[in-house]
This record gives structure tokens, C-alpha cells and sequence, in this order.
């Protein structure tokens, strides 16, 4: 029935945003996006642009204000409830907090849409719910109560339930809020997995900027103040709409790292030579300081990395002022010298 | 070994609901020989023998036009409250949630109120005759539908289950100021006579009535139990529900008019029965250490009934003189009960 050469999502000429009393705000308006089977695509923007706001029009939580959205490429409104739920899949923000709810239960309410009236299993149910529970790898955490799982083991549980539902569309709201670095990363190489080796679209909103240019198949940037645009990561970074629409006078963009770092004023007094690991090291620990960390030749201080004593060397007036052998104290002998 | 678990788990549930079955049993049959004047159980041996004695003709006059539609009452209302209880927890999601957080049996007792307080008939109404006894029940009926047809009201204007929270308790606190205001002015006779109404009992309901009570009753029971899939996705909140392809809108819609029908009809024949409603889903919970509703609906029903026939029958117990309020037993032995519970399992939701 789904033709594959469809977009999995798409939206023509959509608005979005609140009405109350037959006045509307608009967030976002004139929406053309679009996304293919199978492919990860990560929502990005500052608060406030309508990331929320276009997933729950998506999910008809929300009314839309124009336009068209299409799913599978039919309108959002030929589907029923029922149909719907077959169609496309959420995990949102707000807590799931319901005491003796067993993770293998919770993934089970993923199919929902496909039980009988008394809500019982079926074998492909069984099936389904135990491969859910196995991509994410939450056999261990089956027979636990979802409640006390970790932040990362709840989203990988609500991920599973999502999965379990089986649809070709999954929406999800920041998934990676709350989680640490490497869950984060796993995560998102969860879900790239699934995107790529299930033929599932899915759409997520993040605040993991750096993440998300490393992942992605797809990114839908919502800028503040500027258009909406999309497309391959690597592309927007070179039209440097990356850079517009998150640079400002605290933070800038390296285009060649793909890193965010902080505008610091720096002053020059050093001179470092080498380009060793330690030295790269220290030059990290002396922007934090305000230290710019170049290698010029007239300035008053020197340092380098001596690897045969394993020391940092300070030379003052080309004399040795003294050798360190941990960055912290180096850092503070610079820092002395300077203030006086 | 993992599936070792499942069937114990299922063995401990069928264990506890076998137990709990025979408990209410027991209770049942201790409703119909205790109270003040205790019946022999050789009197229930010979209930049917047309040959009987002077004494069991009285006794068993005692057990058929007493203790039999009073037990009966207890039934109904267990059922009713524990369940209307489960449905307003799973519905608002909040733990603190009861049958009357809508303010349907202030409803109830604003009806009652201007009746005996404001007719000035209250005064001679305990221990009065049928008719104004169905008077008291047509007032409550009338006052908690008029409540209830409020908050539905509310319910379709307004979305957000918090904002209708709200609004039940509002309307119940104008409600029950409007009481306090005919209690100021009322007879002393008739506000004494609000005040143990308003303390609850099942011994209100004659033989005669009981027919149109039960069949008030079940079919409510029998279409809240039809929602147990909708309520437990309910209980991942509004949006996973929708999403799951269940149409909130009508099953809030459902679970509030259930809800308030049960307590509307048990509040109207018994009075507002406190306690039973909220407590029962959480000893239901901490029983059954799950949350779904195909086992915590027939657990609430079953536990609600065993409350309330505990409480029916320590209310009579010789040991107290007379018969004690309802309401003074469900809530006095009642509360350090679940209080107990709550701090032993130290887990408690909705």
C-alpha cells in the first residue's frame, strides 16, 4: 500500500503554533519539508522556534494552522484514530510515572493499536515486543519496574515501546535531554540503526547541536529569525547556516571541527613551541585563562615540552624559569607571572 | 528461570484473588448472623424449612428484612466506590483522586440539605416512614446530577484534565458552603438530623427498594469494566493514550459520567460513604503490585465489597452499644490500615 518513492513525512505550505478564541500565533509558518523512508532526521534550533510545537502537529496533538501534512503520502486527516496509531509512533518529554509497571509491559502497550478489545497478546505481538526489546538490548531490564530505571534505560524502554508499535514514522521529543555524553551517543546510534536497518523514518528534536551533525541522514534547522532549512548536515554546514543561526557574541562555530567553542578575548604573552598532545593540552587550559596560546616569537615568556624529562620548560628572558610536570602547575606559575 | 517468575507471578495473583473471594464470604455470611441480636448458625442451616420455630420465625424475619438488604447495600457500595475511586485515580493520574474529587456527593448532600433544612420535614425524618426516606434519596439523586451535569458540562469545554480537576473541587467547595449556610439557619432537630445522614449508612435501603438499586448498579459495573485497555493506556498520560489510538476525548468523557453516576446512586441510597473509594484502588495497588486494570478493576470490586462488609459489621459489633456511623469505621480503621500499608511498601501512585 505504501509506496516506497514517497516521503515518509511531508508538509506543504504548513503553520504552526496556538489558537485560542479564533486568534492564532503562528511559530512557524510556510513549512515545506520533507523526509524519506528510512531516515534519521534531527530537528535543531534554539528554544522557542517550535521544534515541540511541529512534532505535535505531526502527532495531532496539536491542530495545525494551514497547509497539508502528509503521511505516507496521504493527509493527515484520511487517517482514523486506529489507523494512525499504526502509522506513526511518539515518545515525548513527559514523565511515564506509573509505580509497578514492568518495562516488558510498557514496550507491550506499544501494541495497542493491533490488540483485541481485551487488550491481549497475540503470538506476533509476543514477537514483535520481544524484537523491540532486543534491539534496544533491554533484556535484563524486562522484568523491572520502568520507574526505577535510569534516565537513558526510561528512554531506551520508551524507544522500544515506540518500536514495539511498529510503525513506519517515529516522532520523538528531545530524546537525549537528561542523559550523559556517551548516552546520548547511544542513543542516537540506536536510533540511526533502527532508521537505516528497519526502514523507519524518525524525526527527533534535539539541543545536541554537534550530535546531531554527526548522525543525521537529514536535518530540519529551525533558526531563530530566519528561514527554515533543510537538508544533509555536511551541506548546511557549508552554506554556514550552521554557523548563522547558533553564532553569536558568546560562542563560535569551527567550521573545520564542527565544535562550538566561547569567544574569549585573549591576551599575548607566550610563546609556544611544539605541537606535541601536552602542548596542545596546555594551550586548551590557557584559553580557558584568557592566555592566547600562539607561537610568536617576541614575546616575553616561552614554553615547550621537554619529552626527554617529561616536563613543561618556562623560559623568562630566555633564561629557565622553572619545569612542571602537570598543566595545573605551569598554569599557575604563568598566571603569578603575569599578574605582577 | 524467567519464566519460572511469570507463572509464580500468575499463580500469587489467582492465589490472592482465590483468598480475597473467600474472604468476602466470610464476611458476607458474618454481616447476616452478627449485630446487636446475634443469630445462630443453625437458624442459616434450616433457613428454608418451611417447619420452624417461634424464635427463628423472628430471626429469620431479623436476617430477610434486615441484615440481608443491608449487606446487600455494603455490596453495591464497595463495588461502586472502590471502582469509581480507580476510575477518577486513572483518569486525573493523581493518587489523591476519590469519588467525590468531583464533587458529586456534595451534590448529593446539598439536595438532602434542602430538603431536612430547608423543608423543615428533618426533623422528624430519622426513623420516619418510606416516603420521606425516598424523598432523601430523590434529593441526593437529584443534587448529584445536577453536579455531575456541571462538570460534564466543564469537561467538554475545557481540555486539560488539571484545569477540570479544578473545577470539581471548586464547585464542590461553593456546594458546600451553600450547606454550611443552611445549617447555620437551620433547626436544631433538622441539622442533627443532616449531620447522620451526611455520617453514612447502609441500613437506608428497604427490601423493596433494592431491586431498582441493583439494577441502577450493574449495569454501570458491568460497562466500567469494558474500559480496562483504554485506562491503562490512559495511565501513560494523554498523548501516549491518543497516540495508542484511544479517542481520550470520549474515554475521559466515559469515565467521568461512570464515575459520577456510581457515586451519584450510592451517595443518594447510603449516604457520602467516605474512605471506601480512595482507599480501596491503592490497597488494590499494593496487593496486586500492578497497574493494570484487568487485574485492578475485578481487585477493586472484590476489595471494596470486603472494606465495606468489614466495616458494616465492626459499625455493629455488641462491643460498641449501638450502631456506629459508617463513616466513623471506614475512615478510623481504615486509614491506619493504609497508612501501615503505604509505609511497610513505601510505593504508592495512581
Amino acid at each position: 500500500m505504501i509506496n516506497s518513492a514517497i516521503n515518509s513525512i511531508e508538509t506543504k505550505g504548513l503553520a504552526i503554533g496556538y489558537s485560542e478564541n479564533d486568534k492564532s500565533v503562528a511559530v512557524q509558518s510556510n513549512l515545506n519539508l520533507q523526509l524519506k523512508k528510512g531516515e534519521l532526521c534531527c530537528l535543531i534550533g534554539p528554544n522557542g522556534v517550535g521544534k515541540s510545537t511541529l512534532l505535535r502537529s505531526i502527532s495531532t496533538q496539536l491542530n495545525r494552522l494551514e497547509g497539508e501534512i502528509l503521511l505516507n503520502g496521504i493527509p493527515l486527516e484520511d487517517y482514523d484514530n486506529q489507523q494512525l496509531a499504526k502509522n506513526l509512533s511518539l515518545v515525548i518529554t513527559e514523565a511515564v510515572q506509573v509505580p509497578n509497571l514492568k518495562v516488558k509491559e510498557l514496550i507491550a502497550m506499544g501494541r495497542f493499536p493491533y490488540t483485541n478489545f481485551w487488550g491481549k497478546l497475540n503470538v506476533e505481538d509476543q514477537t514483535k515486543v520481544d524484537e523491540a526489546i532486543e534491539v534496544l538490548g533491554l533484556e535484563t531490564l524486562a522484568n523491572r519496574n520502568f520507574i526505577e530505571l535510569s534516565d537513558g534505560e526510561k528512554q531506551k524502554a520508551l524507544i522500544a515501546k515506540a518500536l514495539a508499535q511498529d510503525t513506519p514514522l517515529i516522532l520523538l521529543d528531545e530524546p537525549t535531554a537528561f542523559l550523559d555524553f556517551p548516552s546520548k551517543m547511544a542513543i542516537l546510534a540506536e536510533l540511526r540503526k533502527i532508521a537505516h536497518s528497519k526502514n523507519v523514518s524518525i524525526v527527533l528534536s534535539t539541543h545536541d547541536l554537534e550530535l546531531a551533525l554527526k548522525m543525521a541522514d537529514q536535518i530540519w534547522l529551525f533558526p531563530e529569525q530566519h528561514e527554515v532549512k533543510t537538508g544533509i548536515p555536511e551541506d548546511l554546514v557549508l552554506a554556514g547556516a550552521i554557523s548563522k543561526a547558533f553564532s553569536n557574541e558568546m560562542l563560535t562555530f569551527d567550521l573545520k571541527t564542527a565544535h562550538f567553542s566561547q569567544r574569549i578575548k585573549t591576551k599575548d604573552v607566550l610563546n609556544i613551541e611544539g605541537n606535541s598532545l601536552e602542548v596542545e593540552w596546555l594551550k586548551r587550559a590557557l584559553i580557558r585563562k584568557g592566555i592566547s596560546g600562539n607561537t610568536k616569537e617576541s614575546m616575553p615568556l616561552k614554553v615547550f615540552y621537554d619529552s626527554a624529562i617529561q616536563k613543561f620548560v618556562l623560559q623568562k628572558e630566555n633564561e629557565i624559569s622553572g619545569t612542571f610536570v602537570t598543566i595545573h602547575a605551569i598554569l599557575t606559575e604563568i598566571e603569578n607571572i603575569i599578574k605582577t | 528461570m524467567h519464566f519460572c517468575t511469570v507463572r509464580n507471578k500468575k499463580q500469587t495473583t489467582s492465589k490472592i484473588f482465590f483468598s480475597l473471594s473467600i474472604l468476602l464470604l466470610i464476611l458476607a455470611f458474618l454481616n447476616l448472623a452478627i449485630g446487636s441480636i446475634s443469630i445462630p448458625f443453625a437458624v442459616f442451616i434450616h433457613f428454608f424449612d418451611s417447619q420452624i420455630a417461634e424464635n427463628q420465625i423472628v430471626w429469620r424475619h431479623i436476617v430477610l428484612e434486615s441484615r440481608i438488604p443491608q449487606a446487600v447495600t455494603a455490596i453495591l457500595a464497595g463495588s461502586s466506590l472502590g471502582l469509581a475511586g480507580l476510575q477518577m485515580q486513572t483518569l486525573f493520574r493523581n493518587p489523591l483522586a476519590g469519588p467525590s474529587i468531583l464533587g458529586i456527593s456534595s451534590g448529593a448532600s446539598l439536595g438532602v440539605a434542602l430538603l431536612t433544612l430547608g423543608s423543615g420535614i428533618g426533623t422528624g425524618f430519622i426513623g420516619s416512614n418510606l416516603l420521606s426516606e425516598i424523598g432523601i434519596h430523590l434529593a441526593a439523586f437529584v443534587g448529584a446530577f445536577l453536579v455531575l451535569f456541571i462538570v460534564l458540562m466543564a469537561a467538554k469545554k475545557v481540555r486539560n484534565n488539571a484545569s477540570l480537576l479544578i473545577i470539581g473541587i471548586m464547585v464542590g467547595y461553593a456546594v458546600s458552603s451553600i450547606i454550611g449556610l443552611l445549617n447555620f439557619v437551620g433547626q436544631e432537630g433538622a441539622v442533627h438530623a443532616f449531620v447522620i445522614w451526611g455520617l453514612g449508612s447502609f441500613a437506608n435501603v428497604q427490601n423493596s427498594q433494592l431491586i431498582l438499586f441493583i439494577a441502577l448498579i450493574i449495569p454501570a459495573l458491568v460497562f466500567s469494566t469494558l474500559l480496562m485497555k483504554p485506562m491503562n493506556a490512559m495511565l501513560l498520560g494523554e498523548a501516549y493514550a491518543q497516540n495508542l489510538g484511544v479517542n481520550i476525548k470520549r474515554v475521559r468523557w466515559q469515565l467521568i459520567l461512570l464515575s459520577g453516576y456510581l457515586t451519584a446512586i450510592i451517595t443518594a441510597y447510603a449516604g457520602p460513604i467516605a474512605f471506601i473509594g480512595l482507599a480501596t484502588p491503592h490497597l488494590a495497588r499494593l496487593l496486586f503490585r500492578s497497574s493494570d486494570h484487568k487485574k485492578l478493576i475485578p481487585a477493586v470490586l472484590l476489595l471494596g465489597i470486603i472494606v465495606a462488609l468489614a466495616c458494616n459489621l465492626l459499625a455493629r459489633l455488641p462491643f460498641f452499644q449501638s450502631v456506629l456511623p459508617i463513616n466513623v469505621i471506614t475512615s478510623l480503621f481504615g486509614a491506619p490500615l493504609v497508612i501501615y500499608l503505604i509505609v511497610k511498601r513505601k510505593q504508592i501512585g495512581f
